[in-house]
C-alpha cells in the first residue's frame, strides 16, 4: 500500500470523527511516513511500519475517548428552556412571596438568638456592675463615717459579686453549649443540602 | 502497567525529549526508543494532550518542501518535569516499603 492509499483508507475509517481532528491525524501520519521515506525507507515499508489503517483507527478511537473524556465529563452549562423561563416568570408572585417569608423567618430567628445572647450577657454585667457600685458606695459611706451603712453596702456588694460570678460561669457554659448545638445543626443542614 | 500511571510517565518522557531543544514527532520516537517504545499512534495523543495543557507549543516549519511540526516545551512543561522528579522520590519510598513487607 502506498502513502496515498493508506491515508485515504485511514480517512475512511475515521469517518464520523470531527473533521478537524481527522485532518490533524492524517497530516500527522503523513509526516511520520515522510520522515521514514526521507531516511531511505521505501514508501511501502514506511507505510506498513505504521500498522494497518484499521488498527490505527481503532487506537485513535480509544485514545480519543481517553483524551476527550475529561472534556465530556464537564457538563455544558444547561441553558434554561423557554418553558422553564416562562414558568419562573409566571410563578414569580408565588415564589417571591414565599422567598420573602423564608427570609423574614430566618432574620427573626437570628434576631431572637442575638437577643438571647445579649440578655444573658446583660444579666452578668448587671450583677457585676451592682457589685462594683456597692463597693464604691461602701467606700463613700465609710468615708462619711456611716459604718453600719458601709458594712451593709459591702455585704450586698459581695452578694452581687457572687451572683455575677455564678451567672458568669453559667453563661459561659450555656454559650458554649449553644455554640456547639448551632455548629451541629449547621453541619447537619450542610450535609442534608449536599445530599 | 497501570494505564493512568503509564500515561503520566509517557507525558514526562515526551517532555524530556523536547526539554533541551525543539523536536519533531519522528525524532521524539527515535530519541526515546532506547528507553521506552512509543509508537506513532501513542505519541500523537500525548502531544495533543500536552499542547492542550499548555506544557508545549507547536509550530509548523518547512522541511524539504513539506511541513514538519516542531514541539517546544513551555515553562509549565519544565515545571512538570521537576514536579515528576519530586513525585518519583515518593514513589521510590513507597516501593521500598512494599518490598520490605514482602521480605519479612
Amino acid at each position: 500500500m502506498n502513502k496515498k492509499e493508506f491515508l485515504s483508507e485511514l480517512q475512511g475509517f475515521l469517518h464520523g470523527l470531527p473533521e478537524k481532528d481527522v485532518l490533524q491525524w492524517l497530516s500527522y501520519y503523513e509526516e511520520m511516513i515522510d520522515e521514514r521515506i526521507e531516511e531511505g525507507v521505501n514508501e511501502e515499508d514506511a507505510v506498513s511500519a505504521m500498522g494497518t489503517p484499521r488498527e490505527i483507527a481503532t487506537k485513535i478511537a480509544s485514545e480519543l475517548n481517553v483524551v476527550l473524556s475529561p472534556i465530556a465529563e464537564k457538563k455544558p452549562k444547561r441553558a434554561l428552556r423557554a418553558w422553564q423561563i416562562t414558568a419562573i416568570i409566571i410563578g414569580s408572585p408565588i415564589w417571591i412571596s414565599l422567598l420573602a417569608v423564608i427570609v423574614a423567618l430566618a432574620v427573626a430567628v437570628c434576631a431572637v438568638i442575638v437577643a438571647l445572647v445579649v440578655a444573658i450577657c446583660a444579666v452578668v454585667v448587671g450583677f457585676g456592675a451592682g457589685g462594683i457600685g456597692g463597693i464604691i458606695c461602701s467606700v463613700l459611706l465609710f468615708a462619711q463615717g456611716n459604718v453600719g451603712g458601709g458594712v451593709l453596702s459591702v455585704g450586698s456588694a459581695l452578694v452581687l459579686a457572687g451572683f455575677a460570678l455564678i451567672s458568669y460561669c453559667a453563661c459561659i457554659r450555656f454559650l458554649k453549649g449553644f455554640a456547639l448545638a448551632m455548629k451541629k445543626f449547621w453541619a447537619r443542614g450542610k450535609k442534608e443540602i449536599t445530599k | 502497567m497501570d494505564i493512568q500511571l503509564k500515561r503520566g510517565l509517557l507525558d514526562v518522557c515526551v517532555l524530556s525529549a523536547i526539554k533541551d531543544k525543539d523536536s519533531y514527532g519522528y525524532q521524539i520516537i527515535k530519541d526515546t526508543k532506547e528507553y521506552v517504545e512509543i509508537s506513532e499512534s501513542t505519541l500523537y495523543p500525548i502531544l495533543r494532550r500536552l499542547e492542550t495543557a499548555k506544557l508545549l507549543t507547536v509550530r509548523n516549519a518547512e522541511h524539504n518542501g513539506r511541513l514538519r511540526k516542531y514541539y517546544r516545551i513551555t515553562a509549565l512543561g519544565l515545571a512538570r518535569i521537576e514536579e515528576f522528579k519530586e513525585e518519583w522520590k515518593e514513589i521510590v519510598s513507597i516501593y521500598k516499603f512494599v518490598v520490605k513487607e514482602e521480605k519479612e
